[in-house]
């Protein structure tokens, strides 16, 4: 099962508040990971992004999950900004996983 | 009673910040603008994050010499005396068209998405569009504010300002933001840090800048936003400073520092960011983003890509 999350319509076209983004991570997005065999964070139309909100929701799963979660989730339709602020988020949640797993 | 000095620009920035340090928790304050000819955006920022604490804090403030001053209409122009409760009613004087030129002063108090765009669409016309040949531009001053105002509502406890400024031609583009909030090492001491009891402030915002040292738990940034932000600003060759408490950290020049600390244990009630950088120099943003990012955030082991679609 794919489960699909559309932030555009969930926070508009503007990421910016780690707060809200964390709040959302931890209620509808890891319930989904644990559930569904890929989830889909689609960016499209989102315009800008800062990495406070990015961090918040990218970078624990993978400090949760660690690189396994690479193979379940898919980031859809990014601006070339925001990939890296997601690729930079992925990285830093994965060396974060391997410090706690060392 | 606090005198503002003729000029609060370039060198005579943080002797000012060390004048209002003095004065910060004086029960009743007499300000006096009589002398005042020149200010900078960063002067102007912390000018008003001070009276705002002031005003949190109860403390009583008056002001002189106003009416004199030579740069009455542009301290109204951008909004001081309006926030500072000195100027109330309907406006009496024609404003500016600030588009692609300046951001008056505006509070921190509303959505940091938003404010972030209303700064960023005026220093860079058109640049919500990607494909516009502003959007670099547009997108580096709303990461940059965005990044700087979460601090201020996240981590200062304080009322903040930020205001900006550029020329439409290869000119600087300049934002300062300041707030009256605990400052980054009351902040990070609070937060459970001992370095930041044991270091001397201006060698606890340059700990500040480097990526996870300043995390605070979660929601987790770990401290990545500033130092991307001062990252940035190094590859776009611009100039950075960070004053809060008794120390100030500039960073210029790709990233040579200069640190300084009040004198006679004064303390800058807060924090101020100033922000310059050439206007062309952002126009590829995405690059600069992407190699701050590299300089950043060390590689792990196994760089397996994330999966993107479009």
């Amino acid at each position: 099962m794919t489960h699909e999350i559309h932030l555009r319509d969930e926070f508009g076209p503007r990421l910016s508040d780690g707060s809200e983004a964390y709040r959302f991570r931890v209620s509808k997005i890891d319930p989904y990971l644990a559930i569904c065999d890929q989830v889909v964070l689609d960016f499209t139309g989102v315009r800008s992004a800062n990495s406070s909100f990015v961090n918040a929701l990218v970078s624990g799963l993978f400090e949760q999950h660690g690189e396994e979660t690479l193979g379940k989730l898919v980031f859809r339709g990014c601006l070339p900004t925001i990939q890296v602020l997601v690729q930079a988020a992925v990285d830093l949640g994965i060396i974060k996983h391997a410090e706690r797993v060392a | 009673m606090l005198s503002i000095p003729k000029y609060i620009n370039a060198d005579g920035l943080i002797p000012f910040l060390g004048q209002l340090a003095t004065h910060s928790d004086a029960a009743e304050l007499l300000v006096d603008f009589t002398g005042l000819q020149r200010v900078s955006l960063a002067g102007l920022a912390a000018l008003a994050a001070f009276m705002a604490r002031r005003a949190r804090n109860r403390l009583v403030t008056n002001v002189l010499g106003l009416e004199s001053c030579r740069i009455r209409e542009y301290l109204r122009r951008m909004n001081l005396l309006r926030l500072c409760g000195w100027e109330q009613g309907d406006e009496s004087f024609e404003r500016h068209d600030p588009q692609g030129r300046f951001v008056p002063l505006e509070p921190i108090t509303h959505r940091v998405d938003d404010l972030g765009d209303q700064i960023a669409a005026c220093i860079a016309p058109g640049g919500e569009d990607y494909e516009n040949p502003n959007a670099g531009l547009y997108d580096a001053a709303w990461y940059l504010v965005t990044e700087m105002a979460n601090n201020v509502q996240q981590h200062s406890r304080g009322m903040g300002f930020v205001a900006a400024q550029t020329t439409p031609s290869d000119g600087f583009v300049r934002i300062a933001i300041a707030d009256g909030g605990c400052g980054i090492p009351a902040s990070l001491a609070d937060a459970g840090f001992q370095w930041a009891r044991d270091l001397p402030d201006e060698d606890v915002i340059e700990q500040a800048l480097v990526a996870r040292v300043s995390s605070k738990g979660q929601p987790s940034n770990e401290g990545v936003g500033l130092t991307l932000s001062a990252r940035i600003v190094d590859l776009m060759g611009g100039h950075m400073l960070i004053a809060s408490g008794a120390g100030t950290v500039i960073r210029s020049n790709h990233s040579v520092l200069k640190k300084e600390h009040l004198a006679a244990g004064n303390r800058y009630p807060g924090t101020l960011v100033a922000i310059s950088f050439r206007r062309s120099e952002a126009a590829d943003f995405e690059y600069k983003l992407h190699k701050a990012k590299e300089l950043e955030i060390p590689l792990r082991a196994s760089p397996n890509s994330a999966t993107f679609q479009p």
